[in-house]
């Protein structure tokens, strides 16, 4: 997409430089149109990243392109610093987060974040759709405020007998889920940071990319009935 | 949440909530989920063998009220539709009919999916099961 010459000031038509303030002129450049949020940051496309490392370079960036600077400059360097700085947000916000930075991995390197096309879960599935039931169940004892049978379900028990069962839920399911965690920011994005470069076809490629699909998928399945767990009992 | 009333209606009082026996041949199941939201949507028919009409569907939704409406009026329509009626069903007509919003549209797809998944469900069946064996093995060949 190198189209347009880059490099070049869009104010003194010299060459900028590769600074975000243009070598000659010193007027503020635009960032790359078709810059990833790696590149905004100036690092390779790699998983394990410092957040911590990340943060005073934010600062650095969000001070340069800070509007309150351009407030009597030209009206273009003025949208030029709106702009750089709401893009730079964006990919601060991204980077930062190991689950959406991996998420937004799957974007660039597929063109498609995560949607329903994966191999579903179907253990998974099965296992959310028995916490719903007994959810269901321990919201009609607290409506009843009796005990009603529960067909299949727990014993013949109240809503207090049922507590521990979902609480049982709520450790089991929110190992998982810290399991999945420490894979992902672990093995997982150890093996994408290992493979060579210049390599966008190649099978191991595919595979690990394959690897967080499936893992940030279950996640999103996990956070979810984790959440109407932690509602439910009353610790949301 | 600006919910129309049909979708309140099928919140409400959902039709069709409930498990079928898996393992029955005639039985297909689909589970399928959003990983947008993290909902997940189980749903069931069972299939008349001679005349490939769907005589029971049922579904449990983990999920929003929509979805839930979603699968509630899909198993509604697919009763009395053969298999290949019910293929026919698009999440665009439970968007129509439940006056559902743009963000809610992924609610719709999951329950199209998940009547696409039983059936595929029941057509896997029908191939590896002793009983349809002879129509999967044609099916097969057909692809
Ligand atoms: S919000 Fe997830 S299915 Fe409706």
């Amino acid at each position: 997409m190198e189209t347009l010459p880059v490099k070049t000031c869009w104010y003194c038509r010299q060459a900028a430089g590769a600074d975000s303030l243009c070598a000659e002129c010193g007027r503020l450049q635009p960032l790359e149109r078709d810059a990833d949020y790696f590149r905004i940051f100036r690092l390779e496309r790699k998983l394990s990243l410092d957040a911590a490392a990340l943060e005073p370079k934010f600062h650095e960036f969000a001070r340069r392109f800070h509007p309150d600077h351009y407030r009597m400059g030209l009206p273009r360097e003025r949208l030029i610093a709106l702009e750089n700085a709401s893009r730079l947000n964006q990919a601060y916000r991204t980077l930062r987060d190991p689950f959406d930075r991996s998420a937004y991995l799957l974007e660039l390197e597929e063109g498609r974040g995560l949607d329903g096309k994966d191999s579903p879960p179907q253990e998974l599935f099965e296992e959310i759709l028995e916490v719903q039931e007994l959810l269901d169940e321990y919201a009609a004892v607290g409506e009843a405020g009796g005990t009603p049978a529960f067909p299949g379900g727990v014993e013949e028990a109240g809503g207090a007998a049922l507590r521990p069962v979902l609480e049982e839920r709520r450790i089991a399911l929110q190992k998982a889920q810290d399991d999945r965690a420490r894979r992902l920011t672990g093995d997982v994005f150890a093996a994408w940071d290992r493979l060579p470069d210049g390599d966008p076809g190649g099978l191991a490629r595919a595979e690990v990319l394959r690897s967080i699909r499936r893992i940030l998928g279950e996640r999103a399945y996990l956070r979810r009935v984790l959440h109407r767990l932690r509602e439910a009992l009353g610790e949301a | 949440m600006p919910y129309s009333d049909k979708v309140l209606d099928h919140y409400s009082n959902p039709r069709n909530v409930g498990s079928l026996d898996k393992s029955d041949p005639h039985v297909g199941t689909g589970i399928v989920g959003a990983p947008e939201c993290g909902d997940v949507m189980k749903l069931q028919i069972r299939v008349n063998p001679e005349t490939n009409v769907i005589e029971d569907a049922r579904f449990k939704t983990f999920g929003c009220g929509s979805a839930i409406a979603s699968s509630s009026l899909a198993t509604e329509w697919m009763k009395g539709r053969t298999v290949e009626q019910a293929m026919q069903i698009r999440n665009t007509d439970i968007v129509e009919e439940l006056a559902l919003p743009p963000v809610k549209i992924h609610c719709s797809v999951l329950a199209e999916d998940a009547i696409k998944a039983a059936i595929e469900d029941l057509r896997q069946k029908a191939g590896t099961g002793t009983s349809g064996a002879e129509s999967g093995e044609r099916q097969a060949v057909s692809r």
